[in-house]
């Protein structure tokens, strides 16, 4: 069994790639690998709470972030640095995300086997 | 070493990074365990691609790489039909894989890489 790390840094709907990773994520974790989520840069507004993403008709898939540990997916991150550049807090965001700092991104990244950015 | 090599870029898109990278690696005697399309990366399988004369073929770089040294291309099914490439599509070299074949793949690799 690997460890994968995904890392998101991208604005939620502005490319196909972020639901495709979820859905990958998931699907990983069902083959009983232990996957962790760390959203970076502009990947932290794929966190924010009550998107609606029907109304450019796009699937909204990010509601799925509320719900991972139902696929035993516990590891989920998002940067500090970011969140500050938005000025967003952790009231805003879906629930169950660790905030982490970028010293702490680094030793993720060096626990991980397989790390996917997309 | 073992590698498996995960392309996610197409093949306007700087996918050849990894094309370039699968290259190198079997020249230095390296291993790919596997060469899997995942995402964006499914757009390389197309053999319907037909690019100007004066530009680069990466669908035709990757069939070739995969026919010398006889490697199968696996390319993310759900990747695929999203974006209507069908595998009666592919080009030479490319085959449906799941991403059980991935995880199986990267379970036996030192290394997976992914550009």
């Amino acid at each position: 069994m690997k460890k994968y790390l995904f890392i998101l840094r991208q604005a939620p709907y502005s490319s196909y790639q972020n639901l495709e990773a979820i859905e990958t994520a998931l699907a990983l974790a069902t083959f009983m690998q232990k996957v962790s989520l760390l959203f970076i840069e502009n990947g932290v507004l794929q966190l924010l709470r009550d998107q609606n993403a029907n109304l450019i008709r796009h699937k909204q898939f990010t509601q799925a972030y509320a719900g991972l540990n139902l696929f035993d997916i516990k590891d989920v991150f998002v940067s500090n640095t970011a969140l500050n550049q938005f000025g967003l807090r952790k009231e805003d965001l879906n629930s169950n995300i660790t905030i982490i700092n970028n010293s702490q991104i680094a030793t993720l990244m060096q626990q991980n086997d397989i790390v996917i950015t997309i | 070493m073992k590698f498996v090599l995960i392309v996610r870029t197409n093949h306007l898109n700087n996918s050849y990074s990894a094309l370039k990278f699968a290259q190198t690696a079997l020249q230095l005697e390296h291993e790919l365990e596997c060469i899997y399309f995942l995402f964006d990366g499914a757009y390389c399988a197309n053999q319907q691609i037909d690019m100007p004369s004066d530009e680069y073929s990466l669908a035709k770089d990757w069939s070739d790489l995969a026919a010398s040294y006889n490697l199968t291309l696996g390319v993310c099914a759900a990747s695929s039909t999203r974006r209507g490439i069908a595998p009666n599509n592919f080009a030479p070299g490319f085959a449906p894989a799941s991403l059980g074949q991935l995880v199986a793949s990267c379970d036996l690799a030192d290394r997976v890489v992914c550009l």
